[in-house]
């Protein structure tokens, strides 16, 4: 597959938004721009439903009935009341880490050429590396490479989770598939507020696209602590 | 209203209930509208709203400034959604392969691609640079969710032609969006 053609790219990102790319070609693109393994195809992606989407808000719009509402809440029970409490001392303790994080910030003085990065190794059973990441702090751009990828699995890709110091693991990223390959994601802050107390990163497996539920649905199959640089 | 839609956002991706239920309420007017000239119907696009907003819920912590207004980002996960609701369905694919189906014209298509509107002014004017043809073949794509067969039928137009007024179509938008 030859998706190094920026021209091509950005013509099968307008076809994928616009939703004329279906089929097979539709499904492949999609696992190419989730798998991360290159983000201009997720950036074009982005771009062109940046360009075309707004057009949405000039639809008439439409109160839906009440019971679409009820039947969102009904759902949402079903996938787990233990969710919603984990969640609670989440944001507990999110709070607090936020409160900081703001004090944090407000003080003028900063070391403008240091940039906190941190670091974690992902290896096998036998000590081998699997996969390097660095995160740097201040951008929260989150560099991942495969050294030695594990057998890849057909439908099934590696999902990389925060392990945050109470409630549940939080989705980082799509771990690169393929050995050498690079890949990078923009971590949230909600994310990167967890950072500085994690107990360290797990790797699942997932189907593609990642978690459909956004906690681990396959078996975690590696963990690592987080190294400061 | 973006920086609340925002706000709303971020506390829904930390599990705040009526952060997300303020959220619906807001934007969910929107986005039904928007579910209904894909699907159709109204028992359909209720659905698929239902789903949108489970996905909403579940991604909230993915949503980045990269993605647009919020508002965007919910049209995205919405229309993903409907097409995905479309391709499945294939009675549809059946009956626009066998027969053209009654002519839309663009008079049906929203107001959006008729006239231009304040906030998506620059939108509106790149859309109006364009050919009818290109206008309406993406405007039937975008609010329809029409494949290039299904386009072909209605234009009553080769497959091949439809292709290039997409695809010239596009182009021609971003040149101008990003001009």
């Amino acid at each position: 597959m030859r998706y190094q053609d920026p021209e091509l790219i950005d013509r099968l990102a307008s076809a994928y938004v616009l939703g004329t790319l279906s089929g097979p070609a539709r499904k492949r693109f999609e696992r190419l721009a989730l798998e991360a393994a290159d983000p201009a195809i997720a950036q074009a992606i982005w771009r062109w439903e940046r360009h075309l989407n707004p057009l949405a808000d000039n639809v008439a719009p439409l109160k839906p009935r009440a019971r679409s509402w009820r039947a969102i809440r009904a759902r949402l029970d079903h996938t787990g009341e233990r969710a919603f409490t984990a969640r609670l001392w989440l944001w507990r303790g999110l709070t607090a880490a936020m409160a900081i994080a703001l004090l944090l910030t407000v003080v003028p003085y900063r070391q403008p050429t240091y940039s906190p990065e941190h670091l974690a190794l992902i290896q096998d059973d036998a000590e081998q590396p699997l996969w390097a990441v660095v995160l740097d702090t201040d951008t929260g751009i989150l560099r991942m490479r495969a050294i030695n990828a594990p057998a890849r699995e057909v439908d099934r890709v590696f999902q990389l989770w925060l392990l945050p110091a109470t409630g549940q693991p939080q989705p980082v990223a799509l771990l690169p598939l393929s050995k050498g390959v690079r890949g990078q994601s923009q971590l949230s802050s909600a994310v990167l507020a967890l950072l500085a107390n994690a107990q360290g990163l797990a790797v699942s497996v997932e189907p593609p696209g990642g978690s459909p539920t956004g906690l681990p649905t396959g078996p975690v199959v590696y963990t690592a602590p987080i190294l400061e640089l | 209203m973006e920086e609340e839609l925002r706000a709303l956002l971020s506390r829904t991706a930390l599990g705040d209930r009526d952060a997300f239920k303020a959220l619906y309420q807001a934007t969910s007017p929107q986005i039904l509208g928007l579910l209904i000239h894909m699907l159709g119907q109204r028992d359909r696009a209720e659905d698929a709203l239902q789903d949108t907003y489970i996905k909403v819920w579940h991604r909230a912590r993915d949503y980045h400034a990269e993605r647009g207004q919020v508002n965007t980002w919910l049209a995205s996960i919405a229309r993903y959604r409907a097409l995905d609701l479309l391709r499945a369905d294939k009675t549809r694919q059946q009956r626009a392969s066998r027969a053209k189906p009654e002519l839309a014209t663009e008079d049906e298509l929203p107001d959006a691609l008729a006239q231009s509107q304040s906030d998506n002014g620059r939108l509106y004017d790149c859309l109006h640079q364009l050919n009818d043809r290109q206008r309406q073949s993406i405007g039937l794509a975008f609010f329809r969710g029409f494949t290039h067969e299904e386009l072909a039928a209605q234009l009553d137009a080769p497959l091949g032609t439809v292709k290039a007024w997409i695809r010239r179509g596009l182009q021609q938008l971003r040149l101008c969006l990003e001009e």
